[in-house]
């Protein structure tokens, strides 16, 4: 499994990932409650994701209140894309190629 | 490992998880055809028979204007934002659509009065597949109450324009008492925060 695939690969952040890629943007407190994470587990996870660029995180306001939206990058749905693929490769290999 | 497939659907699974939706189209739904109704009661080629449709046409745009501040206001405080992916219809999907709107038209023409009624089974139809794929007892029941609709507007002595409009009161009334309940459910489920509602 390369770099990229270790990044995506953690359950939270292929949660984060998963969701992502079925939206073209949500905000913070959204992907908040759909993961159950913590405010701070979900800030380390999203600036992870944020290194290479699967995501971007843009700070704005809706009125007075700051928002914070979060999008795939098409180099981070690239990515995602593939490691599904490589994934369901995986799993779809007979058992005697993995086991020998 | 988490199911990759269905935590893609949730933002679109979402949209309909608020109830807002459902009570704007209902709502949507219901003013249309009340005018509709309304203006078959009023003497034909007056000006009072245009008050309802104006009058639907103001409902309209209120409830589009009341929807956008419910979710703004109310909404995205507690639950979050997300926008879903544009999604591009297929050819197959385009085609059906266009003839079921040329065969529409034509037998408009002809006054068919089993026109409408079989709008309500086709949409029963696609409403009992829509519910029996994603497992919603509500969306089944739905289509049930869709398919005791047709035969009902068929039986009663009344014009094909005036089933039409009964078949609008007759989806939207039910789509927006439906959708009223699930905002309150969702309100109850996700109670204000009182922090920012972001980082």
């Amino acid at each position: 499994m390369n770099e990229a695939d270790r990044i995506i690969h953690e359950p939270a952040r292929l949660t984060i990932m998963a969701i992502l890629s079925g939206a073209r943007e949500v905000d913070f407190l959204y992907l908040q409650r759909e993961t159950g994470l913590t405010k701070g587990n979900l800030s380390s996870h999203l600036a992870k994701l944020e290194e290479p660029a699967y995501i971007d995180i843009e700070k704005t306001y809706r009125g007075k209140v700051p928002l914070t939206l979060i999008r795939l990058t098409p180099a981070g749905r690239a990515a995602f894309q593939s490691y599904r693929k490589r994934m369901n490769g995986l799993l779809n290999r007979p058992q005697s190629d993995i086991f020998g | 490992m988490p199911d990759i497939d269905e935590l893609a659907r949730r933002p679109t699974a979402y949209q309909f998880e608020t109830g807002v939706s459902q009570l704007t189209c209902g709502l949507i739904f219901s003013l249309l055809g009340v005018s509709d109704l309304l203006q078959r009661f009023l003497p034909e080629r007056s000006v009072a028979q245009e008050a309802p449709k104006l009058l639907a046409t103001c409902g309209v745009v209120a409830v589009l204007w009341g929807s956008k501040a419910l979710k703004e206001r109310v909404v995205l405080p507690r639950g979050g934002y997300a926008e879903v992916l544009p999604r591009k219809c297929s050819r197959l999907e385009i085609a059906a659509a266009a003839t079921i709107m040329i065969f529409t038209v034509f037998l408009m023409k002809f006054e068919d009065r089993l026109l409408f009624p079989g709008f309500a089974v086709l949409f029963a139809v696609i409403t009992l597949g829509y519910g029996w794929r994603n497992k919603s007892s509500l969306v089944v029941c739905f289509g049930v109450y869709l398919l005791c609709l047709a035969p009902v507007l068929w039986l009663l002595p009344i014009t094909h324009l005036q089933q039409a409009a009964l078949l609008e009161v007759g989806v939207g009334a039910p789509l927006a008492v439906g959708g009223a309940f699930i905002l309150r459910r969702f309100l109850k489920a996700n109670p204000k925060r009182l922090e920012t509602s972001n980082e």
